[in-house]
């Protein structure tokens, strides 16, 4: 509670500084394309994956009913709005947030941040803040990639597996991913972005302790990044169905 | 490039057998037994409860609108939700919440090992790490893991079933009726050899990349980062491979 208390200040702290991302433009761009690309592998293998995995759970439960027809709606939008989401999310968490929690652990540990520091130039700016927009944009626009990359995985997994035929797996896609389901599944992966940005570098901005330090605020970065991101997913979920029920979508 | 991909798979292997061989000779000592099924038991059960109730909850409501959608009713919520928790997300949220906890705190301590040459002093006394380190660590991780998944899935019960009579207005008998026609004891052996598997994957992997991390405070953060990152990816591909087995016998 303590910690998460920290965090918003930290966030503040951040926030505050926003304006003058303009001038740390090179640094962003360049964790942003370093961030993007090297996680890009992992979140095509998550996505595929995670598709292909719960379009085989759907196909086994459905199977009992005689429902495959409704496979393809059932699976993709049974994955974009809960299962994918969270999935995909942790899987970034440890490439995206652990990678860029280690980097500025270890330059914490080195004594950089202080040196930046002593040269007059505040080490948020520098350092945190484009770290913090990279993160957190390519986070989403990783998730939003991931999901996509899902339905592909599904649809082939049960084409190959199950004999499912893809025409009739995309043409039931409409009839249940619904405006609503596409809402849902863009707020979380905008909030999951922001949570991994923010603990992140959070963690990665305290680390102490020499080398052990480091690996132990990696450790701390992934593990409260999934809890966040349950804990998100679970508030979005309920505030958003409520919402949709009041103007009348859902 | 062959070689490049190649190599970390025989490491792998080779630190798996060597760490089984050692256990089929009961070399390893009682104490560091029990002293790492309780960092791995105790530890991270506060983690697995928490996020394992918030997913039985969503999942509830979830399924629920998807429910209404193609049968126009969800009499059937609760044998689909426990079946989807206990085949699919009962494993593998239990194994990635272990694996972000203990398998990155696995790989940090190798590696800051490694870096102050503990690992060299260790063999020039004659001791294999992997007897001393690892061999420990895989048993407790198939007994935590198999024990903190059957846990959480008698916690998702009591999560979904709160939250099937909070917001649906289910009632209590019905509720565990529907449960007790659709579960079937296939879908525990699944649950249970998935995690055993996951189990099996989560100290080998985390120790490898420990053992072949570079030197200094960077080469710590980017063994633990690899850790994570290399088993979240494992795991899932592990998950589709375990089910499609299981779906050709069902």
């Amino acid at each position: 509670m303590n910690t998460a208390i920290k965090q918003l200040a930290f966030l503040g702290e951040i926030i505050k500084r926003m304006p003058l991302l303009w001038k740390e433009r090179r640094e962003f761009t360049l964790q942003f394309a370093d961030v993007a690309i090297r996680s890009l592998s992992t979140t095509i293998t998550a996505g595929i994956f995670t598709g292909a995995v719960l379009a085989l759970q759907f196909h086994l439960q459905l199977k009992d009913f005689g429902a495959e027809s409704v496979l393809g709606g059932l699976n993709t939008s049974g994955t974009i709005r809960e299962v994918g989401p969270i999935l995909i999310a942790f899987m970034l968490a440890g490439k995206v947030g652990a990678y860029t929690s280690a980097e500025l652990g270890s330059m914490k540990v080195t004594d950089q941040i202080q040196a930046v520091r002593c040269l007059g130039i505040d080490p948020i700016t520098f350092f945190v803040l484009p770290r913090f927009c990279a993160v957190a944009l390519t986070a989403v626009l990783l998730l939003i990639f991931g999901l996509v990359i899902s339905v592909l995985g599904g649809m082939t997994a049960v084409w190959a597996i199950a004999g499912v035929n893809p025409d009739q797996y995309l043409l039931t896609i409409s009839r249940f991913a619904s405006n609503t389901s596409l809402i849902l599944a863009t707020t979380k992966s905008v909030a999951f972005g922001i949570l991994m940005g923010l603990i992140c570098c959070y963690h990665g901005y305290q680390t102490t302790g020499g080398t052990f330090g480091v690996g132990e605020s990696v450790r701390k970065t992934a593990v409260q990044s999934m809890v966040a991101i349950v804990i998100a997913d679970f508030a979005i979920t309920s505030i958003l169905e409520t919402i949709f029920r009041l103007i009348g979508w859902a | 490039m062959f070689y490049k991909l190649i190599h970390p798979i025989e490491e792998t292997f080779l630190i798996l057998v060597r760490s089984l061989s050692v256990l089929l000779r009961f070399k390893t000592s009682a104490k560091d037994l029990w002293q790492q099924c309780y960092e791995f038991g105790n530890r991270t059960f506060g983690i697995v409860a928490l996020c394992v109730t918030f997913m039985g909850i969503i999942l509830v409501t979830e399924y629920s609108f998807h429910m209404k959608l193609v049968i126009g009713n969800d009499s059937m919520i609760p044998a689909f939700v426990m079946i989807m928790l206990a085949r699919e997300l009962a494993p593998i949220v239990t194994a990635l919440l272990i694996t972000s906890k203990m398998g990155a705190s696995i790989a940090a301590e190798l590696a800051a090992m490694k870096n102050s040459e503990q690992i060299d002093a260790y063999r020039l006394l004659g001791l294999n790490i992997v007897d001393l380190y690892v061999a420990p660590r895989l048993v407790a991780s198939i007994f935590a893991n198999v024990c903190l998944t059957m846990i959480a899935i008698a916690i998702t019960v009591i999560g979904a079933w709160g939250s099937a009579v909070y917001f649906l207005n289910f009632s209590t008998g019905p509720f565990f009726h529907s449960l007790l026609v659709f579960l079937s004891p296939f879908d525990f052996i699944l649950m249970t050899t998935k995690s055993a598997c996951f189990a099996i994957v989560i100290p080998v992997i985390s120790a490898y990349c420990g053992l072949h991390a570079r030197h200094g405070a960077e080469g710590v953060g980017e063994a633990t980062t690899n850790a994570v990152v290399g088993n979240s990816i494992t795991i899932i591909i592990l998950d589709f491979v375990v089910t499609y087995v299981f779906s050709k016998f069902y």
